[in-house]
């Protein structure tokens, strides 16, 4: 929207996106996006969860072509209707992705992931290592970057890791044989530690100073308006601008992103409902990916916890639950300060955990939708360690029709129901041990809207009866309709508190994108 | 069969499962096919048998020899059976059941004591193994199949030490080796033993906690640890029940053969046990190690052998027929196991 300034007008276009919308069954992810990304620019692609950034990135790499609706990508000089983009148009076209987690072979040198799935050099019908090696070295000298190409990958930071795939994505840049007009780069710096993001930033500089556009997609503002130059905002599938960085504030961005002058987000607390006796209590505790957290969570009460992915939310509760055990501070639960070394003394103790991948971490894919159900309460389904088949399924038809869960019947196998109904089978394994405190990291991921709203009632309906729950979750919208308050979570410290009337989606999005300053 | 849920990690908006397909008629029978296809099987192999070799093949005396000679196998492939289900294998199990057969011959002919002696030593030698077996599985990670090939080989020299490779036959209690004339209402009594073993290996995997236990950490570790199990000791105990077995299979081997051999236990006399494992894994409870299948399997395996031998095949037969069987019933019970759970990896 905003016109580049006079000084940079004569830099060419890299990428033009014109008029790109995409439609999902659910509704429309990308809208009509309109702009134009500039050679030689760090370019921010900038919105909250759901706002299209990574649809549109879908898009430019053809993994998910856009609706035929007359839209058109442009690379350097050729364009294309973008419906059409295939993954090999894209890459012949001279666009490139790394994403955050780089694809790199942990167990090779550099050398040799610098040329993989290149042509290597031989020399006598062998691989000349001299070669390889010397090759290696000019392409990391190009970008200035100074790491031996003899050192094993594995070995290396995250930030040079990401280099080397930065560096391998632009090598047919670099020999001349193929110019790279565009490399897109998905949350490199998300999994970084703090020291190591100047690092990589300044290798980003590098990149566009040697005439690629960069095109930066992060959830650190701080970074977006020191590294970018231009940035695009996208809201809820909605391009709402292009604009250079110059001048503007992390205040604007923030409003740009959220969709709301910023005074509108400050507190106007709410007295909220009496609440039960607190369940559970942590004083200043540490433990991996958690530094120094004091939280209370009453009965009757949903506490929701919102972060960024690399908050340490999961490892918050996992502290809780035991499997990631606390190495300092004080856990109290019903009033005992107790240790909570093992899942085993966690359950003992009344607390239920719904971990975040229930395909690797809850399911029995291969077990019956019975024995799932009765996992966690094998001891009220059996008398001194012999089963009670019949009991088992009493427990499990009482779960299928108290959870509504769409099963054949009780001994069809897990893996036959669809993510939502296993996620229900998950909760009702929980369920069924009358816990305390119930622990749920994103119960609705990967539900559908139907399932989400039963598993919603689920959790109401425990909490109601006096239980305590604290809920992560990244969808905001969730998290301020499900909580009673919410903390929210930076770096393993908890960052703000909101309850009551401030509590929505975009007060949830802009703290967690402003609290870092703070946090220090 | 039902389908199997793809990867969850990309909801699809439209997520909407029908619960009955109107192939459901047909699923159901090639489901029962499925289930019973091995019993079926079995079935047919004795009625060729029976019509090709009416006087020698179906006999009363050839059941028998079957019935006394296939029991001993049949609890090496129970012992198979505890680890597979954790997802690990044993095969330390054929070695380990030649061992206790000479521990058990050598503490009746060495040393002299009585016959409930010989079977406690070696039911705890069995038990040692395992735990042996289980501790540098569970604890130190190191890969089941690699962990018991070397246990193995190092109790094929231990046991070549002690005997110079001269089976204990004198001095054994006639107590243990007449067993295998004895019939209980005209089934061989070691038959009968098998039968109450398999009743108590059946308990316990099928209807006991640590049989589930053992179960759901074959099916997922991290979920088993995070619904409060102890995945290693679980892992360990597999083990142990696998060396106890081991034990008292060599018990009944003395019993079977009349002597304690020391050239038991290599991977010829265990390949059928393996065998019958994977083709149980393809029957009843498709895509899951079971008792049930794999006893049928076992004896499936044995009376073909019987039989083929019985019609004058070449010796070297056996070893093919053992050796497809093997391949055959791996690669079916893998194509189930992917089925219902979408992954087929075997051993850890």
């Amino acid at each position: 929207m905003t016109a580049p300034p006079a000084a940079t007008e004569n830099r060419r276009v890299a990428v033009s996106v014109e008029n790109v919308s995409k439609t999902f069954p659910g509704g429309r992810a990308l809208d009509q996006a309109t702009f134009d990304i500039r050679a030689g620019a760090v370019h921010g692609l900038v919105g909250g969860n759901g706002s299209g950034k990574s649809t549109l990135v879908k898009c430019l790499a053809g993994v998910q072509p856009a609706d035929p609706n007359g839209g058109t990508i442009t690379v350097g000089t050729t364009t294309v209707a973008a419906s059409e983009v295939t993954p090999s148009w894209s890459r012949h076209a001279g666009l490139r992705f790394v994403h955050q987690n780089p694809a790199v072979f942990a167990t090779l040198d550099v050398a040799e992931n610098l040329a993989a799935g290149e042509p290597l050099p031989l020399r006598y019908g062998r691989v000349d290592r001299a070669a390889l090696h010397s090759r290696a070295r000019t392409l990391l000298d190009y970008f200035d970057i100074d790491i031996a190409t003899t050192a094993t990958v594995g070995d290396l930071r995250l930030a040079d890791q990401t280099m080397i795939a930065i560096a391998r994505a632009l090598q047919d840049h670099v020999t001349g044989r193929a110019p790279v007009s565009a490399i897109v780069l998905d949350e490199p710096t998300a999994a970084l530690p703090e020291e190591e993001v100047a690092v990589l930033l300044d290798a980003v500089r590098r990149v566009a100073a040697a005439g690629v556009a960069v095109v930066y997609i992060s959830h650190r503002l701080d970074e977006i308006l020191t590294l970018c130059t231009d940035l695009t905002v996208l809201r809820d599938g909605q391009h709402i601008t292009t604009t250079t960085t110059d001048g503007l504030t992390e205040k604007t961005l923030i409003s740009h992103i959220v969709g709301r002058p910023l005074d509108e987000v400050f507190p106007k607390s709410k007295t909220r409902s009496a609440l039960g006796p607190v369940v559970a209590s942590l004083r200043n505790v540490c433990a991996p990916g958690v530094r120094g957290v004091d939280l209370d969570v009453h009965g009757g009460e949903i506490l929701g916890i919102a972060g960024l992915l690399g908050s340490g939310r999961s490892e918050l509760l996992q502290v809780l639950f035991g499997s990631n055990p606390a190495s300092a501070g004080t856990v109290t639960v019903d009033g005992d300060t107790v240790a909570i070394p093992s899942p085993r003394r966690a359950m003992d103790l009344g607390i239920a955990y719904v971990p975040e991948h229930r395909d690797l971490e809850a399911a029995f894919p291969d077990q019956t939708v019975a024995q799932n159900i009765s996992a966690a309460s094998l001891s009220a389904v059996s008398t001194l360690n012999r089963l009670s088949r019949r009991r088992e399924r009493t427990l499990a038809r009482r779960s299928i029709t108290d959870y509504a869960i769409r099963t054949r019947n009780d001994s069809a196998l897990m893996s036959s129901l669809s993510g939502g109904n296993q996620q229900k089978v998950i909760l009702a394994r929980w369920m069924s041990r009358s816990p305390r405190l119930l622990l749920l990291d994103e119960p609705t991921q990967g539900v559908d809207v139907g399932a989400r709203t039963d598993a919603y009632a689920l959790i109401r309906r425990a909490v109601t009866a006096g239980a305590a729950a604290i809920l992560v979750s990244s969808d905001f919208e969730e998290l301020a309709d499900m909580s009673d308050r919410v903390l929210v979570l930076d770096n393993g410290r908890i960052t703000a508190e909101v309850s009551g009337h401030d509590l929505d989606r975009h007060t949830l999005t802009e703290l967690v994108f402003t609290t870092k300053e703070q946090s220090a | 069969m039902t389908t199997v849920e793809p990867t969850l990690e990309h909801p699809s908006p439209t997520e909407t499962r029908p619960t009955t397909t109107p192939t459901t008629a047909r699923s159901a029978l090639s489901s029962t096919l499925e289930k019973f296809g091995l019993p079926l099987l079995f079935i047919l192999v004795v009625i060729v048998f029976t019509i090709l070799l009416p006087q020698t093949f179906a006999s009363s005396g050839n059941w028998r020899t079957i019935a006394t000679s296939q029991s001993v196998l049949a609890v090496v492939a129970m012992a198979l059976l505890f680890p597979l289900v954790t997802g690990r294998f044993d095969i330390s199990v054929g070695a380990n059941t030649g061992l206790c057969s000479i521990v058990a011959a050598a503490i009746m002919a060495d040393f002299d004591l009585p016959v409930i002696v010989a079977i406690a030593a070696a039911v705890l030698v069995g038990s040692t193994i395992g735990v042996i077996n289980g501790l540098l599985v569970a604890y130190l990670g190191i890969n089941s199949i690699i962990t018991t090939l070397g246990v193995s080989t190092v109790i094929g020299g231990i046991v070549q030490a002690y005997t110079k490779g001269i089976p204990i036959s004198a001095g054994l209690s006639p107590s243990l080796t007449g067993l295998s004339n004895q019939l209980f209402i005209g089934i061989p009594v070691l038959f009968v033993l098998m039968l109450i073993i398999a009743a108590a290996v059946w308990f316990v995997l099928e209807q006991s906690v640590p049989g589930r236990n053992l179960a759901s950490v074959g099916s997922s570790e991290k979920a088993a640890a995070l619904i409060g199990l102890p995945v290693r000791r679980t892992v360990l105990l597999s083990f142990v029940a696998a060396g106890l077995l081991a034990g008292i299979a060599g018990v009944l081997q003395i019993a079977s053969q009349g002597n304690g051999n020391p050239q038991v236990g290599g991977i010829g006399f265990m390949l059928p046990a393996l065998a019958a494992v994977f083709l149980g894994a393809t029957t009843i409870k498709p895509g899951t190690y079971n008792l049930i299948g794999t006893v049928i399997g076992l004896f499936f395996v044995g009376t073909a052998i019987s039989g083929l031998s019985l019609m004058g095949v070449e010796p070297w037969i056996t070893d093919v027929f053992n050796g497809l069987a093997v391949i055959i019933a791996v690669g079916l019970s893998a194509v189930f196991r992917r089925r219902r759970t979408g992954a087929a990896a075997i051993g850890q």
